[in-house]
């Protein structure tokens, strides 16, 4: 089945896939385990976000050239080209030189990683589930209970105001990482001077 | 676009095939495909050890720190609410799951839900996240490699070196050239932490913290440190503990628990979906006994005087153990860094 839709079950076909009743999975070696976490996410979506091509469209019957002309676009796989191969390589690049200069100027762990979180963890796990499962549910004709229902809509606000403060205050912890020393140039400091103070 | 609700069914039928009935709509977001369901699909030992492998992580390094800022009882206070929450962000996962058979990514719900306004939700919240994640995988490899003492400790080189290393690993575009690597990597993770909590047990114990607030944390940084350099930025008169310093902890918690962006994925892919939150309190149980151990660990050894913009695996005294971890980490870094679904396939 899953190869019927062209698709291969990635985190479940991992070597897990053994656990699985489903043994045709077991040599679809795929894995989600880092997915969150990896850069070929970063390029996969900045080629998404730059693609020319009619990437897909919402009606059905574009889907078929919508799901090549992306593959061919992200991966390069479909089309075969030097071109793609060539996004690829300029994505990938610039995704790893992007890191690797934040890491230098910015080498630090904990409020990187505070800053990172603040941007969308709250929000993918709870504003935006919540958000989307209240207005289907609601759409559905199934709508949530009320204990339920109040707790998503206490929910949504609450974690997005959470999470604009935890960017402000998370760039604040990094700001004052870098007067502490250890980070990178002058330059940074004369902007965290000018943003800052 | 609005109006795709109308076109989709939402609803699965009990025991329907849905996901298989209908042609799958087209991937939006170029992060991943997305499993099928019916027919096969994950069990729950699966899905339970793949949230395990995708959400035990970085963050885990960064709990002494967190420990040593908010103290004891709001650190492990904060660990059971994200545990719960974790655990009740699973049941929306798998609501939506039910809700929305066809959702292939995160955004689809958002499309189906509200229509571009849900995508474009999605794309400002979650996949700008997923945009800012790269360099904290960076720090860490230079970390690591700063720890292991392979190449010279200047900014520069170590630098060059992280870019060398990566650069070619990010060329590879099919998981199963390098799938077999990524069990290496969640054993690196595993192996890191194992090591850094044995390297933690030989090391004398620091003053330990106290039960709530510890005194101003730059306070004691700077006067941990205390170079010449550093004199303009002691903050002698200020009291309590920054709040920019406590929000940077309980962001790192929320990173720790992070990860849900990939959880559609695992409930569609999953034989019964309505299991999945059982899965998540599984991996949660583990992993929050685990960040329990590392984060209460840590801070009763290193106690509130030390850097917290370093991870764990970078303050612990040398050592054989020492290296064995930043080995392990950098083993999982590299990959985690790397290694994407990237499951298309032909037709």
């Amino acid at each position: 089945m899953i190869e019927k839709e062209g698709v291969i079950s990635p985190p479940i076909s991992f070597s897990f896939s053994c656990l699985s009743n489903k043994g045709s999975q077991k040599k679809n070696l795929q894995t989600s385990f880092f997915l969150p976490l990896s850069q070929t996410v970063w390029t996969h979506l900045c080629l998404h976000l730059t693609c020319s091509e009619p990437l897909e469209g919402d009606d059905d019957d574009e889907n078929d050239d919508g799901d090549e002309a992306r593959a061919a676009a992200e991966g390069g796989r479909e089309g075969g080209g030097s071109p793609h191969g060539l996004r690829w390589f300029l994505a990938s690049t610039l995704c790893v030189l992007y890191s690797v200069s934040v890491a230098a100027l910015l080498p630090f762990f904990s409020s990187l990683m505070a800053v990172i979180a603040s941007l969308g963890d709250l929000a993918g796990a709870y504003a935006l589930p919540a958000l989307f499962a209240l207005v289907l549910a609601q759409k559905a004709g199934q709508p949530l209970g009320k204990a339920e229902s109040l707790l998503c809509r206490v929910l949504i606000p609450g974690t997005l105001v959470l999470s604009l403060a935890g960017m402000v205050l998370s760039f604040k912890a990094l700001l004052d990482d870098m007067d502490k020393g250890g980070g990178g140039g002058g330059g940074v400091m004369t902007m965290r001077r000018w943003w800052w103070r | 676009m609005p109006g795709v609700v109308d076109d989709v069914p939402l609803l699965l039928d009990d025991g329907g095939e849905a996901g298989t009935a209908a042609r799958p709509r087209p991937r939006r977001s170029s992060s991943s495909p997305s499993p099928s369901r019916g027919g096969g699909g994950a069990t729950p030992t699966a899905t339970t050890l793949i949230l395990l492998g995708d959400m035990f992580g970085l963050g885990a390094l960064s709990l002494p720190s967190v420990f040593a800022r908010l103290g004891w009882l709001p650190a492990t206070s904060l660990l059971i609410l994200f545990s719960v929450s974790t655990i009740y962000s699973s049941r929306l996962f798998a609501l939506l799951c039910r809700l929305a058979p066809r959702a292939r990514v995160f955004d689809d719900y958002g499309s189906l839900a509200l229509g571009n306004l849900g995508r474009k939700l999605t794309y400002l919240s979650v996949y700008l996240c997923i945009f800012f994640e790269p360099p904290i995988f960076a720090v860490t490899v230079a970390e690591s490699l700063k720890v292991l003492g392979l190449f010279s400790n200047s900014k520069t080189s170590i630098a060059i070196a992280t870019t060398l290393i990566m650069l070619p690993l990010a060329q590879v575009k099919e998981l199963e050239g390098i799938a077999a690597f990524s069990a290496v990597g969640v054993a690196g993770m595993v192996v890191a932490v194992a090591a850094a909590v044995v390297s933690l047990l030989r090391v004398p114990n620091n003053s330990p913290p106290p039960l709530f607030l510890p005194p101003n944390p730059k306070q004691i940084f700077l006067e941990y440190n205390n170079g010449p350099d550093n004199t303009r930025l002691v903050l002698r008169t200020s009291s309590g503990v920054p709040l920019s310093s406590l929000a940077a902890a309980f962001f790192d918690v929320v990173f720790t628990f992070g990860g849900q962006v990939n959880w559609n994925r695992y409930t569609t892919g999953m034989r019964d979906p309505s299991l999945f939150p059982s899965c998540v309190a599984v991996a949660v149980a583990l992993m929050s006994s685990s960040y329990l151990l590392v984060g209460g660990l840590g801070c009763k050894v290193l106690g509130s005087d030390f850097d917290f913009s370093k991870p764990l695996t970078s303050l612990l005294p040398p050592g054989l153990d020492v290296v064995v971890a930043n080995v392990g980490l950098l083993a999982h870094t590299l990959l985690a860094f790397q290694i994407n679904v990237n499951g298309k396939k032909k037709e």
